[in-house]
């Protein structure tokens, strides 16, 4: 159980590519961080380089008071948990547990009460004399988590732990994980590129692109404060509609069917940021359209469906309008079509706008 | 695909393989049925395949020649030697060639390979002259310490090659529950890599045990000699007995064959990963 | 995540310290420098001296004997034997190895027992193939020889290795009895790893199995076929064991390579300056093929891993 604090943290590959580039980042002890991005954003990177698997190109890691850049794996009192498990396949359940133990030098009797202990938490007794290639996936993971735990180390890493198995089991195990996450009392450190895994269980967010932190928060902010494009359209599903707009003099956003009067406090922050007359990017939620007129909302827009995606639940609906392409949800029970013409308002309560050029966040 | 024709081609490939085996595998049953055969049989103008009087008597006149049993024992201490340090060695300097980054590696990996293009003949004169000079002449020591190098270019190979295809996070996993770097080869490693280390196994045993021309230029006195070179001088002694002779043969080949064939499976494995990944 | 090769970029920053890897690497390159590289250079000097075998003093006497190698007629010829010899062997492994590779690609019930013991010959020591292929040829008692004169095949014994004209054929048939087990199997694995969506993909497309050979089976064998090739020539060119053991050289020198003379040279006429002069050549052809070989092979991109 310790906290963590990552400065000016680089990496750059041989060939000059920088994976990961001036990242400064603290983790709180006992925190469960979730590290979310698309392929290649850096973050297994960063866990890695956590771990002590990858070289530091420079900058600084602390684990603790400790400065462990220097020090070997073994040594950072860390452990990790792979996408592909990696357990031992010559060796029995048990021995894969027992093995790090046997590593330090403790005593039969205290390593088999400890190899117990966790398969008792991750309920995989039956499982300990078999050999990795017995088990299922959901089986194999939870081994490689066990692995982990029974090092009782300060901090756990784990790189998309979840991604090799089906969708339903994922469901499953990210339910356990958290539970483990809350039984352990530790600090946790989670890699992963989809979106639902880092909303559901983490209780701060890093989103990473191209090796540069984009933002950091509760999902919660991440949700409802993007900080960019980026993050607007990469967190959410589906993901945030961004709509072309432009701001006139008068402090309204225009859009080609429509416009609507900023309010006081959004005016102010465009007077002095110098937005006026300048063209922005709109971002607004599915949940934000609606298909009837209420209190706060704008519009209409209108335009013509083309996809309707029915998820049992509710209706994603897309729509083509001269604006850009939007999407809404709707009840399951609503009358609608491909190729209806539909009418669109805006829920004004919770807008987005971002710069046209480096996609940040004006309000 | 219609069962009929697969069925025939079943059929014929089963018979093509039958006949072409039997064709290759000739020479070995001729050996094999000539040392069971009693000297009139082997000496004779009408012989036949089989034998008709089987017997075991060229056997038993191998073993009580008095030198023959020493080749025996010879060939077998130089070929475990080679293996078993063949083994050790090789595998330290695949996994520092895999796991570990320096500079230069790349280069000595081409060596690597560089070296299979030596030949022996050029080797032997020098090789020769060196053992006389540290008085390794006649010693079962400097066999083995050239049989070693000459089998550790295809050794690291083969294992380097196998390594590769172990996943990384096995290593990385066994790194960061504690291992040193010599821990982790032999506990996870090796144990994950039982094709090559077999296939190294095997082949280390037959380069000791059938090597002529190393053993027939380092060795001079009798006590020392390996099988091979055994064999050679059965043929002086005894120019036309070949009962005697193939039955020789069939003892030379038996232990080499006998750990091939229940090794077979990891040797293949270790050698199709080894050169497929090349 | 893409996985990098090892080799090329990532290095596990935990074996950053060099003493280590020195320890690791040390015995292997110590046995393979006493053994191989000192050897070499060792040969290459004595190549420059009037050495005798009989290790008595000797002097250095320049590039004569290499001068004396360029005359040498049996130089020559023994090459060119070499080079022969390298070329139909190696045609012989290539053709039987790739053959039975694709008999065997396919499973059923027996294919590992057919390809253990088709593999054997590879791991015969020389000696006893020699032996056995003597016997076999024998004609005196030899079963071959009788079986044929009998059902009137042949005219009368033929002893393959006793003829000038026929001892080629003798030589041959156990060099290419011993490696084609080798060529075998790199075959068969390449043969395995050609993957078979391609093949179901190729009958959709309508194509017969000729066409599903030329398109896919050999492309994907390529790769196994460009190691096979070199491998093959070096080890056959170089060989000695068995063309030793067999004819000696003979019958009157008609098998004689390179090999051999260099032996003869060294042993029996104990010129070890000539001899060692003899092997620097072979070694500077072999060396000479194989750089060929691999800017060659480098250059027509054919070989992508």
């Amino acid at each position: 159980m310790a906290k963590l604090l990552l400065e000016n943290l680089t990496k750059v590959y041989d060939n000059k590519v920088a994976a990961v580039k001036d990242v400064n980042l603290s983790i709180e002890d006992k925190e469960f961080l979730v590290m979310v991005g698309p392929s290649g954003c850096g973050k297994s990177t960063i866990l890695r380089m956590i771990a002590g698997l990858e070289e530091v190109t420079s900058g600084n890691i602390f684990i603790g008071e400790t400065r462990v850049n220097d020090i070997p794996p073994k040594d950072r009192d860390i452990a990790m948990v792979f996408q592909n498990y990696a357990l031992y396949p010559h060796m029995s359940v048990y021995n894969n547990l027992a093995f790090s133990l046997k590593m330090k030098g403790i005593d039969k009797e205290e390593i088999k009460r400890r190899v117990f202990d966790t398969a008792k938490i991750l309920e995989i007794e039956e499982l300990l004399k078999r050999k990795p290639k017995q088990l299922s996936g959901g089986q194999k993971q939870r081994v490689a988590l066990g692995r982990a735990i029974i090092r009782d180390p300060k901090v756990f890493l784990l790189d998309e732990p979840l991604s090799n198995l089906d969708a339903k089991l994922r469901v499953q195990l990210r339910a356990e994980i958290y539970r483990l996450y809350k039984r352990l009392n530790t600090t946790i450190i989670y890699v992963t590129h989809d979106q639902t895994e880092a909303m559901t269980m983490g209780s701060k967010i890093v989103v990473l692109k191209d090796g540069v932190i984009q933002q950091v928060g509760t999902p919660q902010n991440i949700y409802k404060k993007p900080l960019n494009t980026f993050v607007a359209g990469f967190i959410g599903t589906p993901p945030m509609n961004l709509l072309e707009a432009e701001i006139n003099d008068e402090l309204s956003v225009r859009f080609q069917q429509f416009y609507f009067t900023l309010e006081e406090k959004h005016k102010e922050v465009i007077r002095s940021s110098g937005y006026a007359g300048k063209k922005v990017i709109f971002g607004i939620r599915a949940e934000e359209i609606t298909t009837s007129q209420s209190e706060c909302s704008m519009g209409p827009v209108t335009g013509e469906v083309e996809v309707i995606e029915n998820l049992g639940s509710e209706l994603n609906v897309y729509i083509n309008t001269i604006d850009g392409d939007l999407v809404t949800k709707v009840h399951p029970g609503t009358e609608i079509r491909i190729e209806d013409q539909i009418k669109l308002y805006f829920n004004t309560g919770q807008i987005h706008l971002f710069d046209k050029d480096n996609g940040k966040r004006i309000i | 695909m219609k069962n009929k024709s697969g069925f025939w081609n079943k059929a014929i490939r089963l018979l093509l393989l039958m006949i072409i085996t039997y064709i290759l595998l000739f020479p070995m049953t001729v050996a094999l049925f000539t040392s069971l055969k009693p000297p009139g049989e082997v000496i004779t103008a009408t012989p036949s395949l089989l034998p008709h009087n089987f017997t075991l008597q060229n056997y038993r006149v191998l073993f009580s020649l008095r030198e023959f049993p020493r080749y025996l024992w010879n060939s077998l201490l130089v070929s475990c030697y080679t293996a078993l340090i063949s083994i050790l060695v090789s595998s330290l300097a695949a996994y520092a060639l895999v796991w570990m980054n320096f500079t230069g590696k790349r280069t000595i990996v081409k060596a690597i390979f560089f070296t299979y293009m030596f030949p022996q003949i050029l080797l032997v004169l020098p090789l020769f002259l060196m053992c006389y000079e540290l008085n390794l002449i006649d010693t079962k020591m400097a066999l083995v310490l050239t049989y070693l190098s000459f089998s550790l270019p295809f050794c690291v190979w083969m294992l380097k090659s196998f390594f590769e295809s172990i996943p990384e996070e096995l290593v990385e996993a066994a790194m960061l529950d504690g291992c040193t770097y010599l821990q982790c080869l032999f506990k996870v490693v090796l144990p994950v890599s039982i094709p090559a280390v077999t296939a190294v196994l095997v082949f280390s045993f037959v380069l000791g045990w059938s090597e002529y021309l190393f053993a027939n230029t380092l060795i001079i006195s009798d006590t020392n000699r390996t099988i091979a070179i055994g064999l050679q001088t059965l043929i002086g002694y005894y120019r036309v007995d070949y009962g005697l002779l193939t039955a020789a043969s069939v003892v030379m080949t038996l232990p080499v064959l006998l750990f091939f064939v229940s090794v077979q499976k990891y040797f293949i494995e270790g050698l199709v990963i080894g050169s497929v990944k090349e | 995540m893409a996985k990098m090769h090892l080799i090329n970029s990532k290095s596990i920053s935990i074996f950053k310290i060099r003493g280590q890897v020195l320890l690791f690497l040390l015995p292997a390159f110590t046995a393979i420098i006493f053994v191989m590289a000192y050897p070499l250079i060792k040969g290459m000097d004595i190549s420059f001296t009037n050495r005798l075998l009989t290790y008595d003093k000797y002097s250095y006497i320049g590039i004569q004997n290499f001068l004396a190698m360029f005359s040498d007629k049996f130089f020559w010829y023994s090459l060119g034997n070499s080079i022969k010899l390298t070329f139909l062997a190696v045609a012989g492994t290539l053709l039987l190895g790739f053959g039975l590779a694709v008999l065997l690609n396919h499973q059923f019930v027996f294919r590992d027992i057919f390809r253990g013991a088709l593999f054997i010959p590879w791991v015969m020591p020389s000696m006893v193939t020699a032996l056995m292929f003597r016997w076999l040829y024998n004609d005196f008692y030899g079963y071959v020889n009788y079986m044929l004169t009998k059902y009137h095949l042949i005219a009368q014994p033929v002893n393959l290795l006793a003829d000038p004209q026929l001892a080629w054929t003798g030589v041959l048939l156990p060099i290419i009895w011993c490696n084609y087990p080798f060529v075998m199997l790199v075959f068969l694995a390449a043969l395995q790893s050609i993957d078979k969506n391609l093949y179901e993909a190729a009958h959709i497309d309508g194509a017969n199995r000729l066409q599903a050979f030329w398109f896919i089976t050999f492309p994907g064998l390529i790769p196994a076929f460009v190691i096979v090739i070199i491998l093959e020539i070096i080890w056959t060119f170089a060989s000695f064991d068995l063309v030793f053991l067999l004819t000696r050289g003979g019958p009157a020198d008609s098998t004689l390579t390179l090999s051999l003379y260099i032996y003869k040279q060294a042993f029996e006429a104990k010129l070890l300056g000539y001899a060692s002069a003899l092997g620097a050549a072979l070694f500077l052809i072999l060396f000479i093929v194989t750089m060929m070989y691999f800017s060659f092979v480098r250059r027509t991109g054919v070989y992508e891993k």
